[in-house]
């Protein structure tokens, strides 16, 4: 495995580092980086947690795509070697950990959790909800912020400011439940948000949970264009 | 099913608590979204970071097939704006009784060539834009979500029917 070295203060960019790994039919990209860390070298900086594809840590870029390190197996590289780096895209803060206070802020920008108006009912009170009322933004509450379609959106890592696939299709998320009362428009109709998206497509692509993070952007263009002639109309 | 809600505020519910209001942790050193402060335009929540950010990658279009081919598609945009041109010119030219001037020059070799490669690059760039319609556009009828070809097929068939109208009343002019 060739994997990319960042020591602040040491290195002045990343250099690649090679580690003899042992190629096992069962092991994931995580495995080979935590038989790295465990056995060849303690010094290895990655981020990791559930082993499963749920908590959207292990996201990096091996042989140049974005990928969850945790569902890529060794054995769909062959003899390799495999490289292995940052996601692109983000400040890297060490080896292969990045810095993602920026999409954070942009999450939160958007507001992903339900809003509710002009209301005081108390904390047992149920909202009755469809299947059909779940199905309409169930695949999008699936994002597991892994970050992979930032790392592979082009636009974001050109332009920074882009708010970004998925604190967008977090926000229509909320926007498409029927217990949401809120309205993001001030947020995802800037020029840096879904207007900022050229539609590459690489998000849904990459995405390990198939949220497809562009359709949402490209549903809310039309929701946003429809508001500049329908002021009136919402969602 | 129902599902248990908060008047106001962040919800955490089966479905509608998703990672965005979890938080982050595992030693991974995530915090989670959130935090009910005031909304502001993504460019003015942008962060700094000291970390080692990559310089600007200037042939970023030629590092994967995907970018490779998304930046053709682009490119036919440009020949779909010389499309319209030349109908413009066409337009004038009947309005100001020049159209013999302007069949000349359209039947130049250059030109001709320059409009054969128009014509593939539209097409290419209608046939794409209708394929990837459904992506905006979802309909659903008594509840069932139409499929992606539905939608995509309807938009070629009426694209058909468009056409073959336009080219009966235009064709039936020459003659």
């Amino acid at each position: 495995m060739e994997v990319a070295r960042y020591r602040p203060g040491q290195d002045a960019e990343p250099v690649f580092q090679g580690y003899d790994v042992p190629l096992m039919a069962d092991w994931a990209v995580l495995d080979g980086l935590n038989h790295i860390k465990d056995q060849l070298d303690g010094s290895l900086s990655y981020r990791w947690s559930c082993r499963m594809g749920v908590c959207g840590s292990c996201g990096m870029t091996v042989n140049g795509e974005a990928r969850l390190t945790c569902g890529t197996f060794l054995s769909e590289y062959g003899d390799g070697p495999v490289r292995i780096e940052p996601l692109k895209g983000f400040p890297v803060i060490r080896d292969l950990v990045v810095d993602i206070d920026d999409f954070l802020a942009k999450l939160s920008s958007v507001r992903p959790w339900l809003i509710r108006e002009g209301e005081e009912l108390p904390l047992t009170a149920e909202h009755a909800q469809t299947p059909a009322q779940l199905e309409a933004y169930k695949q999008y509450s699936m994002c597991i912020n892994c970050l992979l379609c930032y790392s592979a959106c082009p636009v974001y890592v050109l332009d920074p400011d882009f708010l970004g696939p998925a604190a967008i299709a977090l926000a229509q998320r909320y926007n498409l439940d029927s217990r949401d009362m809120g309205d993001r428009f001030d947020v995802l109709g800037a020029d840096e948000a879904v207007w900022g998206c050229t539609f590459v497509g690489e998000c849904t692509r990459v995405c390990p949970k198939h949220v497809d993070p562009a359709e949402a952007i490209q549903r809310y263009k039309v929701t946003a264009a429809l508001r500049s002639v329908l002021p009136w109309s919402k969602r | 099913m129902r599902a248990r809600d908060v008047p106001s505020g962040r919800v955490g519910g089966r479905v509608g608590g998703g990672p965005a209001e979890r938080g982050r942790g595992a030693g991974a050193g995530r915090n989670g979204g959130g935090g009910g402060g005031e909304v502001t335009p993504s460019a003015a929540v942008r962060t700094t970071s000291a970390g080692y950010r990559p310089r600007r990658d200037r042939l970023w279009f030629a590092r994967t097939r995907a970018y490779t081919l998304f930046v053709l598609r682009e490119l036919t945009s440009v020949f779909v704006a010389w499309s319209i041109v030349f109908l413009l010119m066409l337009v004038a030219a009947v309005l100001d009784g020049s159209l013999a001037g302007f069949a000349a020059l359209a039947a130049r070799p250059w030109m001709i060539a320059i409009n054969v490669v128009a014509l593939a690059a539209t097409v290419f760039h209608a046939v794409t834009f209708l394929n990837l319609a459904p992506k905006a556009t979802v309909v659903r009828l008594d509840g069932y979500r139409l499929p992606a070809w539905m939608i995509q097929g309807g938009n070629h068939s009426l694209w058909l029917v468009v056409s073959a109208v336009i080219a009966f009343f235009v064709l039936r002019g020459f003659q």
